[in-house]
């Protein structure tokens, strides 16, 4: 990036990222105003450009032109939909919320089977059959890691029961004894918990390296930026 | 066979019985047991009442026929007072009417009549023969009370309790009851001569008369003489010293005169409502009131008011008279002279005159005829015995009290506002102070110190500039800072991955095999916030894409998706030297709403979903996606998103639908191990993944082109590098301090 080579609009984007930035870097020192100007700048924009997308790429050409221009079987298609749709405006207000409870027991049924269906023909299904696939053949036929790859499988499926087991909560309560699951239980659901945690700890290692990645971007237009004012004589 | 109701409990008992079978109470009088002489005697009362009738007059004997009747025609009844007490005022009109007519018949022939004859005097003396043994304790009692030389103060108590019998006999008596209540007054007078010494009650009232109503004295004077000399010729004496002495008329004092004698009892028990004045009162208001009468345009307004007055409702249902009315009734009697002064016409002069001769006998008939045990069951059951006996009087205490102040001034007997019913009392003074223990006061201080506490300020301690994990903020990010500033300003060299990503291969080797102009449906689903990471590792792979020359058809399901693609097609044309411009070489449809249905949706009937482009285009009249109807049409499905729940959202609703169309992941490192399962030989289901910074750095390795990856891949390794020191250290550190902290408490704990 050289700031010779960019245009005006470039240039006030370069220096409004640059403001932006070291206002957001400023959140180190403590919560400040600088900080909340930017985060109030940052979701307002965003918010007022979701809204200006949704009229121009969702109500006006799925909405208004098919009411307007489309044949009846398309304005059909459409008023149902606009009906639910004008139905939830009635959930703002209190007496007249029972109104748009069709609308939202629609929307709620649909979104809930889909999750379901998709859930199980997407994940549990196609995992529980990798699972058992684990210690098959492998899809590149190669027999050379029998050995690594029987370890790999293993730990896979120990990983895939014993975390299943830590969600077993079933106990019995003897007299004078707290709650106690069986002791085996007991021990798979302890290796499960290691996964877990394990997981845990992968899943907080990806959050971190994409934090440090998105830092490394802004560190880097940082110093691209100074180098450029640096270069043109700033 | 006829039964007798008991007059108590209602019930019926057999004619023979004289008690009730049920309540005990008699049924019989007791005076019809008690002894034979005296049912005798009764009837021989009754003989000479009859032989004497003729000289009595008409509108008397029809009152006697009437009372006679009462008493002893109709024995079932007896002498129900019920009867008396429920009988119709229009029946008292009736008689009273006929009283009235015999009245004014009579009043020329009433000189004619000698009632000096009555022969029932020998009645009198019966009362005393009854046998002791009979005669209940309350009886004896009343009889002794008379004798004793108190019974002035007790006699006359108005706290006394007293039948109702007795009240009306004693007590005062509203004037409203009387135009009705005359038959019912000369029974109950007939029933005190019966069960009271007559001489000494008579005396008793002389001193009670003298003592209180000196003009009452003149009249109970008057009637002593009139018993001595009933002639007709000594009235003007006695009457002119009460005209003298009262000034009444000369009419009030025949008047006077006569009612002594229409009443029957005049030197018995007579009460004082009965004695003379009450019935010259029921007298004046017979003549009054009686229809035709010359001088009833004369009647002062005063008269109607007692006719009108609530009290007669009472006479009529013959209730008694409560205590606390006792005794604080005013005496008509008293107040009748001065309501009647001397504005009565001359007719009543005569008439009354004469009438004192007519009746002057038949009070000794009425004595003769009233026996003692011609009492009701029901008025025997309800004499309380026990409260006579024990030595209450019957005769109550009049209100000596004179009005002093208000419109009753000089009135006797009102009845007394203030001193007696709305006696003002000071309010009591109640102590306001609660009654606890001493625990209670001192945990009520407890709260009371508590609740001050929490209102008082508390001064606030100095905020430090710089707090420790302030400090540690600052040094955490400057350590960073420099970490990937260093190798920027120095130029370090780039470190090459220590093995290249499978994944990032499968993917490379996916889009290589893709042919020419390939329609690529590319979802940009990542915000802006991580664009720093996905377009280093996107980029590589788009770029891969456009050197294919895949025609891209961008969608997104975040609403800064569509902005987010356009700005990476440009990075990409900048950095890779491309030239894709929308709607030649690639479609952005624009954003996807309805999140998960939305993707079903679109994975099945993407064309109803994005008719148009971003520039309101019609997108699927384009040649190249004119082979498009379905997400399964595409030759190859990229994802590129930041988020862990929309990749597995675009794995569970869009690849059960794309059948062989390949799916690749572009990822934030965040997202990879959600979604590497699915990657996994055993699933296969997803055929590449490109995973943060180093996935995209490890993709410009097999593309052999450079990129925003590779430039950030040295501040990047040295950031890592510096994070996992960071990590290390200060778990090391915060374990030391733990360590050391637990130490020390095991040593605080040996040592104690």
């Amino acid at each position: 990036m050289n700031f010779a080579e960019l245009n005006l609009a470039d240039l006030i984007g370069a220096v409004l990222g640059l403001v932006f930035t070291l206002s957001i870097f400023s959140y180190i020192l403590g919560d400040n105003m600088l900080f909340r100007i930017a985060s109030s700048i940052f979701i307002g924009a965003a918010a007022g450009f979701a809204v200006i997308l949704s009229i121009y790429n969702v109500l006006i050409p799925q909405v208004i032109v098919p009411l307007l221009e489309g044949d009846s079987s398309n304005m059909i298609l459409v008023f149902i939909p606009l009906l639910l749709s004008l139905l939830l405006v009635f959930k703002l207000s209190p007496k007249l919320s029972g109104l748009g409870n069709p609308s939202m027991a629609f929307l709620v049924g649909v979104g809930v089977a889909a999750v379901i269906g998709g859930a199980i023909t997407g994940t549990i299904f196609p995992q529980s059959l990798a699972t058992i696939h684990l210690f098959g053949k492998s899809s590149e036929g190669s027999s050379g890691l029998g050995i690594f790859r029987f370890i790999e499988s293993s730990i896979i499926l120990m990983g895939t029961i014993t975390t299943l087991v830590y969600f077993h909560f079933s106990a019995r309560q003897k007299p004078g004894q707290y709650p106690r699951r069986w002791e085996p239980i007991e021990w798979l659901s302890w290796i499960g918990q290691c996964f877990i945690a394990v997981t845990l700890g992968v899943l907080y290692a990806g959050v971190l390296l994409s934090a440090l990645a998105a830092l490394v971007e802004r560190v880097s237009f940082l110093w691209k930026l100074v180098e450029s004012m640096y270069m043109i004589g700033f | 066979m006829s039964d007798i109701r008991c007059p108590m409990c209602g019930k019926t008992n057999p004619e023979q019985e004289e008690i009730c079978q049920f309540c005990q109470a008699r049924i019989k009088p007791l005076l019809v047991n008690y002894d034979e002489n005296e049912s005798d005697q009764s009837i021989k009362s009754e003989d000479e009442f009859e032989a004497t009738d003729s000289g009595i007059p008409d509108w008397l004997r029809n009152l006697r026929q009437d009372e006679s009747r009462e008493l002893f025609g109709n024995e079932d009844q007896g002498f129900s007072a019920e009867k008396n007490s429920s009988t119709d005022f229009d029946e008292n009109q009736t008689w009273l009417s006929d009283l009235r007519s015999d009245q004014r018949d009579e009043s020329d022939e009433s000189e004619e009549y000698d009632f000096s004859s009555s022969g029932e005097e020998g009645n009198i003396e019966d009362d005393d023969s009854f046998p002791d043994q009979e005669i209940p304790e309350w009886l004896k009692n009343i009889r002794s009370q008379p004798a004793d030389s108190e019974i002035d103060d007790q006699k006359f108590g108005a706290e006394t309790y007293q039948p109702p019998f007795v009240e009306s006999e004693s007590d005062e008596v509203v004037p409203n009851q009387q135009d009705h209540f005359l038959p019912e007054a000369s029974s109950f007078t007939s029933i005190s001569d019966r069960y009271e010494p007559k001489q000494d009650v008579s005396d008793d009232v002389d001193e009670k008369i003298d003592d209180e109503y000196d003009w009452v004295s003149e009249f109970v004077e008057l009637e002593k003489e009139n018993d001595k000399q009933p002639d007709m010729q000594s009235f003007p004496g006695s009457l002119e010293k009460i005209e003298d002495s009262q000034e009444i008329p000369d009419w009030l004092a025949d008047l006077a005169s006569y009612n002594e004698t229409d009443t029957p009892h005049k030197e018995d028990v007579i009460p004082e409502w009965l004695s003379g004045d009450q019935l010259i009162n029921e007298q004046v208001s017979e003549v009054f009131y009686s229809p035709g009468n010359d001088y009833q345009e004369q009647t002062p307004e005063w008269s109607d008011e007692p006719l009108q007055s609530p009290g007669a409702e009472e006479s009529e249902t013959d209730e008694p008279i409560p205590e606390f009315f006792q005794g604080t009734i005013p005496p008509f009697t008293v107040d009748i002279e001065n309501f009647i002064g001397d504005e009565f016409p001359e007719w009543l002069d005569s008439a009354p005159a004469h009438a004192v001769q007519d009746i002057d006998g038949s009070v000794l008939e009425d004595d003769a005829r009233i026996q003692r045990g011609d009492l009701p069951d029901w008025l025997q059951a309800m004499r309380p015995v026990e409260t006579i006996s024990s030595g209450h009087s019957i005769v109550t205490e009049q209100d000596n009290r004179i009005e002093s102040a208000g419109p009753l001034i000089g009135m006797q007997g009102a009845l007394p506002a203030e001193p007696d019913i709305a006696r003002a009392k000071k309010t009591p003074v109640y102590s306001s102070r609660l009654q606890v223990s001493e625990k209670h006061q001192l945990q009520a201080n407890l709260i009371e110190q508590i609740i001050k506490s929490e209102g008082e300020p508390v001064a606030m301690h100095g905020k430090p500039i710089l707090a420790t994990q302030q400090f540690l903020r600052i040094a955490i990010f400057t350590c960073l800072f420099l970490a990937l500033l260093v190798p920027m300003v120095l130029g370090i060299p780039k470190a090459p991955p220590n093995q290249f990503s499978p994944e990032a291969f499968m993917l490379s080797r996916l889009i290589n095999q893709l042919p020419g102009n390939a329609p690529v449906l590319l979802a940009v689903d990542y915000s802006a916030s991580l664009s720093g990471e996905l377009d280093a590792a996107s980029l590589p792979v788009i770029d891969q894409l456009m050197i294919k020359g895949a025609n891209l058809t961008i969608v997104s399901t975040i609403p800064t998706g569509p902005m987010q693609a356009e700005r990476l097609i440009q990075l990409a044309n900048q950095v890779g030297g491309h030239k894709y411009q929308m709607s030649i070489q690639y479609d952005n449809l624009g954003y996807l709403p309805g999140g998960v249905t939305g993707l079903l949706g679109m994975a099945e009937l993407p064309r109803q979903l994005f008719p148009y482009n971003l520039l309101g285009e019609l997108a699927w009249q384009d040649s190249r996606l004119s082979g498009i109807y379905r997400l399964a049409d595409f030759s190859m499905i990229l994802v590129l998103t930041d988020d862990p729940e929309t990749a597995r959202t675009w794995i569970e609703q869009v690849q059960p639908e794309l059948g062989d169309t390949p799916l690749g992941f572009v990822v934030a490192a965040q997202v990879e191990p959600v979604i590497a399962p699915y990657l996994a030989d055993s699933a296969k289901q997803i055929q590449g993944l490109v995973s943060g910074l180093s996935g995209g750095y490890s993709y410009e390795i097999l593309m052999v082109r450079p990129g925003i990856a590779s430039n950030y891949w040295s501040s990047y390794s040295v950031g890592v590098l510096v994070v996992l020191i960071l990590v290390i250290g200060i778990s090391l550190f915060n374990g030391g301090i733990q360590l050391i902290n637990q130490t020390r408490k095991m040593g605080h704990k040996e040592q104690s």
